[in-house]
């Protein structure tokens, strides 16, 4: 608990666990590391918002794989689209560039190849563009992507499997 | 080391989402940088204009010129029918506002989009052009000049000539790296070092050639060794009227770092590089091309002609909703 034990970091996550972290890792989060910094004398607990525990869990699997060299075995896949969206947000705020580079290519992929009504749906993102909006869209869209769907309707009749 | 073990309840994701949700939480929270740096790895142009129409926060965060930096048109795997490439790629030219640095047509190229190319962007360097056969010399030569900033040029398998090589040469004093590749045929046999004697002639600077399937003879080879003495990696595979042995075979080994001879494997070329034995008849513009090399026999080849996507039917459906 106390820092005594200079190579070991607390962080306190916002379900209230504390985690006990290696220096290292804690320098991998550039919001942390600006924490510790900043303080005067040795800081007990540096409490870590929007974070959670089970994301805490994921980080230091990827820690313990990338230390290991196979970082390129830490996997999303069992993530739905909002826990995904969740740990990017907890890993965005921690400013873990790696991890965040691996979570926004993770996302890119689940895009990638997708209909426009898929990702509104998967995503779960509202078409907020007024009908106008929407008929221009669909007047300059026409030419360029033929029989895309641009109709939500469409799209989900379409996605019905 | 070891965290301590969370106490069991905290860990259910059921759990979290209670506590967070203060109201719906959508992916539109996500800060602006982290919604750009997906879209930044998104492999494909389409699905970039597919993002684009998703909502508005995300239309804006689509139409970054950030983004269309580095502009990559290539079919990589089976064409699209369905996608107006080349509007497409004009509108992507467009959204770069003057920042392209890179781009990459492949097939759909014509002389009026390389015209907007180099209306749009002054500042590139890097520029590739595949299987483009609605390209002209003429065009290629109007526009180098617009290109002073170019470090690379890849023309491969389009219908252009050492006068297109000539202009580019002239225009760019930056140029470090060429390719220039050619359809691979044997028959009938051809020699001609015009492609090699412009580039010996115009590019000084250069240390990167590739030439696959070029038509140069021994004379070439030697013009491009005097003409470049910056050279370090000479990619000649394919090129059959090139002979090695002797002087010229111990020179390239001296002075080129990284060379490639003639019957080198070509399995990592983006590009076909079969030979046409000519039993089909002198007529190469036929062109049948793989352009993933590393596809497997069952994949169909698509004959491309500079008219084929705009007389093409497009089909209703959309091919990407199987998932």
């Amino acid at each position: 608990m106390a820092s005594s034990s200079s190579n070991l970091i607390s962080l306190k996550t916002s379900d209230g666990t504390v985690f006990k972290v290696e220096r290292a890792l804690a320098k991998t989060m550039k919001t942390v590391q600006a924490i510790i910094e900043e303080a005067d004398a040795n800081i007990y607990m540096i409490p870590i918002h929007n974070v959670f525990s089970h994301h805490m869990d994921m980080i230091i699997d990827y820690y313990k794989l990338s230390v290991a060299g196979k970082s390129k075995e830490f996997s999303v896949e069992k993530l739905d689209n909002d826990e995904l969206k969740d740990f990017l947000l907890a890993v965005h705020y921690l400013n873990m560039e790696d991890l965040f580079e691996v979570l926004t290519q993770a996302v890119a992929d689940r895009l990638e190849k997708k209909s426009v009504g898929y990702v509104r749906k998967y995503f779960g993102i509202e078409n907020d563009f007024t009908p106008e909006e929407y008929a221009a869209i669909r007047k300059k869209n026409d030419w360029a992507f033929k029989g895309d769907d641009i109709e939500p309707e469409e799209d989900e009749e379409k996605q019905e499997e | 080391m070891n965290p301590l073990p969370p106490p069991s309840s905290a860990t259910s994701s059921s759990n979290s989402k209670a506590v967070i949700d203060s109201g719906e939480r959508n992916w539109l929270d996500l800060p602006r940088d982290a919604i750009l740096s997906i879209f930044r790895k998104l492999d494909t142009i389409d699905t970039l204009f597919r993002v684009h129409n998703v909502c508005k926060t995300w239309r804006k965060i689509s139409e970054d010129p950030f983004l269309y930096r580095t502009i990559d048109m290539s079919n990589s795997g089976v064409p699209d029918y369905t996608l107006d490439l080349k509007t497409l790629c004009h509108r992507a030219i467009d959204y770069s506002c003057g920042h392209m640095i890179d781009i990459n047509i492949e097939s759909f190229g014509t002389d009026d989009l390389l015209h907007h190319v180099a209306d749009s962007a002054s500042h590139l360097r890097r520029l590739r052009l595949a299987s483009c056969w609605g390209l002209s010399d003429e065009a290629l030569c109007e526009v180098a000049e617009k290109f002073p900033h170019l470090e690379e040029i890849d023309i491969t398998i389009c219908n252009l000539s050492d006068r297109t090589l000539g202009a580019i040469g002239q225009c760019c004093p930056q140029l470090k790296t060429c390719k220039f590749n050619s359809e691979v045929y044997r028959l009938p046999h051809i020699e001609s070092n015009d492609e090699a004697f412009a580039i010996a002639k115009t590019m000084p600077e250069l240390r990167h050639l590739q030439l696959v399937g070029n038509k140069m003879t021994n004379d070439g080879l030697l013009a491009i060794l005097d003409g470049c003495p910056l050279l370090e990696s000479l990619d000649m595979r394919r090129c059959f009227n090139v002979n090695l042995v002797g002087n010229l075979g111990k020179r390239c080994q001296e002075q080129i770092k990284c060379l490639r001879l003639p019957c080198d494997a070509t399995d990592d070329c983006p590009f076909e590089t079969e030979c046409d034995d000519g039993s089909g008849g002198e007529d190469y513009s036929d062109g049948i091309l793989d352009i993933d090399m590393l596809s497997d026999d069952d994949y169909a080849v698509y004959p491309y002609g500079y008219d084929e996507f705009s007389d093409a039917e497009f089909s209703d459906d959309n091919p990407y909703d199987d998932f």
